[in-house]
């Protein structure tokens, strides 16, 4: 999951429980509320109640006090003497019963309520909530229980509206707030992409590049200095690697230099007998392997090191021509049969001295292992902006167990035969750098005791 | 004919030294771009050998320096790095060639009395050996003044060959100097021989007389004119 999207919905959540935390505890407070009003309002219906009990000491008179003021409009009074008979009701109440406690107290109730009664509309149907209170008195040692309720028909409904508009408030608040914390995540995250965009920018050729530090020293200018720091370390270390390269091949060529130099002479002077002759010439390719060895090893770092070559446009059936011929008397002499498919101006982009190299490598190869009388093949062909090439060889083949190792440095298939063919272990090695710095592939297929082929595919445009 | 050899090996400049002083050259050696500095301002020379790779003033300095002071004495490049810039920088700053070490001594010789050649008094571009002639601008072989149609790879062999008079060269370095760097001297060493055989063909020389067979070692072009 994108870390966007994290955010949004930790922030949006967040939100959401505060919110709905901050509802309940406002909607509780307001039912409490609600509730106390209607409580103190039932306890002084109470008290007119007793106090007209004292003054008139009658249930008539009690009777006369309540119509006069109206009470039994919006409330429900019922009076039991000590024996719990009750003595008096108002008229409204007549016909619901409401169960009684005989200790002060207050209660909620639900009850039915006969139909008709006109007091109760007719939506209420069957149920009604009642809030009712018990209060109690003596008069001339005689005790009442007075039980007065209201309904809560209005205030259910109320309330109903208030969780409505609550339920309403908080999905619409929801969706405000995903789509808030959405945009601020991108916000939050909107440097970051900035730092990997400019990270990206910095590769083997602009490591001098650094990422430019924001003006407030937050984390992520903690994080951009980090970044610098490794980009310092590794620029340090890639520096090291290429003088590493530029002394190695001054140190070794030197001495090898020197070697050779001694052994072309000493192969020079007449007056040595043929035997001692015979060993210096085989000392001098020795000499000559390890000196193509460094040649190629450095040659392979200096490729490793470039992110990119140097490009042009060239005539590739040109090269490959020239190619050719140079080993014409090679193949002529080996008896081997050359079969070359191949059309005029193929061109292509690309470092024409490194493809050169890399199809001297090959038919080298093509050549070096294969069968006396035996056969190469070579097919470039172009398929849309691709050129194809494929040389196919008899010979030895290589076991299909080894076929993902050749590319490896110093891979032989077989070690014996590395003096009697001489090379250097690097050629294929050289092979790949040379396509991956072309941006193509390269492919090898085999059949021991029988052939080898290997197919590469290199881009027309750099 | 006066040579210069600046490198900062001394083992290097010591055999090189024996190796040109026994061709009847007379070497000079400076072990630092400095002294090669002071020696050039102060003498004439014919060919500067000069090593890229010198400590404090390197090779292309050094260059920079005598070719800004008008000294147009030829110079012969050895570089240990490899890398095509290099060269590139050397030669526009008027190296007149190159050698990638390691390098053959047929190779260097080859190159040294080109290039002394070409800045010679008497300007003579030619090669010789018996009644055959090779001229290296033209390009063209004659024997008694009768023209002789060579391949390029036999033109290449002969040259080289003649260029290493009296010298015995391997097959490996032949193909080196024919082929170039890239293609494998072991493989190409063996068709040295074909190429051989038709270029004795075609200079006429029967049983090998004019260009000797040192067997186990490679060819020769004997003059004992020289």
């Amino acid at each position: 999951m994108k870390i966007r999207y994290k955010i949004s919905l930790w922030i949006a959540g967040a939100g959401l429980i505060t919110s709905l935390l901050f509802s309940l505890s406002i909607f509780y407070e307001m039912v409490e509320q609600t509730y106390n009003t209607v409580d103190s309002g039932l306890k002084r219906v109470g008290k007119i109640v007793i106090n007209s009990l004292g003054k008139s000491q009658t249930i008539k008179g009690i009777e006369e006090t309540i119509m006069l003021t109206g009470l039994d409009d919006l409330y429900w009074i019922k009076i039991y003497n000590h024996n719990k008979i009750m003595v008096y009701q108002s008229e409204r109440s007549e016909n619901i019963s409401l169960p009684l406690h005989y200790q002060e107290r207050k209660y909620t109730v639900r009850t039915s309520i006969p139909q008709n009664n006109p007091h109760v509309r007719e939506s209420a149907l069957n149920k009604v909530s009642f809030r009712a209170r018990v209060l109690k008195t003596t008069l001339d040692g005689k005790l009442y229980i007075i039980q007065i309720a209201t309904s809560l028909e209005e205030l259910d409904e109320e309330i109903m509206e208030v969780v409505l508009i609550l339920i309403v408030g908080l999905t619409a608040s929801a969706l405000l707030l995903i789509l808030i914390s959405y945009f601020i995540a991108g916000k939050i995250l909107e440097p970051i992409k900035t730092i990997n965009r400019l990270t990206i920018d910095i590769n083997e050729r602009t490591l001098n590049k650094r990422i430019p530090l924001g003006k407030s020293h937050d984390e992520l200018y903690q994080l951009s200095q980090s970044l610098n720091h490794m980009f310092d370390r590794l620029q340090l270390s890639f520096i090291r690697q290429k003088q590493f390269i530029a002394s190695a091949s001054h140190e070794l060529k030197t001495p090898i230099s020197m070697l050779r130099m001694f052994m072309d002479n000493a192969i020079s002077q007449q007056e040595h007998p043929e035997p001692f002759k015979q060993q210096l010439i085989d000392q001098e390719a020795i000499l000559i392997r390890m000196e193509r060895m460094v040649k190629t090893l450095l040659n392979l770092s200096a490729m490793e090191l470039k992110e990119a070559l140097e490009i042009k446009n060239f005539n590739l059936t040109k090269v490959i021509r020239t190619i050719l011929h140079d080993f014409s008397p090679v193949i002529t002499a080996n008896n081997i049969q050359l079969d070359v498919r191949l059309s005029d101006n193929v061109c292509m982009a690309g470092n024409q001295d490194k493809i050169r190299l890399m199809l001297i490598n090959i038919l080298d190869n093509a050549i070096k292992y294969n069968y006396k009388n035996g056969t190469i093949k070579l097919v470039v062909s172009e398929t849309g902006d691709t050129i194809n090439i494929s040389l196919y060889n008899t010979g030895p083949g290589i076991p299909s167990q080894d076929l993902d190792k050749i590319f490896e440095q110093f891979y032989r298939v077989e070690k014996s035969r590395s003096l009697q063919y001489g090379g250097t272990g690097l050629g294929l090695t050289i092979v790949r750098q040379i396509v991956k710095l072309h941006k193509g592939s390269v492919k090898v297929e085999s059949e021991p005791e029988s052939w080898t082929r290997i197919m590469i595919e290199l881009p027309k445009k750099q | 004919m006066k040579i210069l050899i600046v490198d900062d090996e001394p083992q290097f400049l010591k055999q090189l030294k024996q190796l040109l002083t026994g061709h009847k050259y007379s070497v000079d050696t400076a072990i630092n771009g400095e002294e090669a500095l002071d020696k050039l301002f102060a003498n004439p020379y014919d060919l500067i050998l000069l090593d890229i790779m010198l400590p404090k003033i390197d090779g292309l300095a050094v260059l920079k320096e005598i070719r800004h002071a008008d000294i147009n004495t030829p110079v012969l490049m050895l570089t240990a790095k490899g890398e095509i810039e290099d060269r590139v920088k050397g030669l526009d700053l008027g190296a007149d060639d190159y050698l990638a070490k390691p390098f053959s001594i047929a190779e260097m010789m080859a190159r040294i009395r080109a290039l002394l050649r070409r800045d010679s008094d008497h300007g003579i571009p030619f090669l010789k050996v018996r009644d055959i002639t090779l001229n290296t601008i033209t390009r063209e072989v004659t024997k008694n003044n009768e023209p002789i149609n060579l391949t390029a790879k036999e033109f290449a062999i002969f040259e080289f060959l003649l260029y290493n008079k009296n010298r015995a060269i391997t097959r490996f370095s032949m193909a080196e100097h024919v082929w170039g760097d890239d293609f494998d001297p072991f493989t190409m060493s063996n068709y040295i021989d074909v190429h051989m055989k038709n270029l004795r063909r075609k200079i006429s020389d029967i049983g090998g007389t004019v260009i000797q067979t040192i067997r186990g070692v490679g060819y020769l072009i004997k003059d004992d004119k020289q």
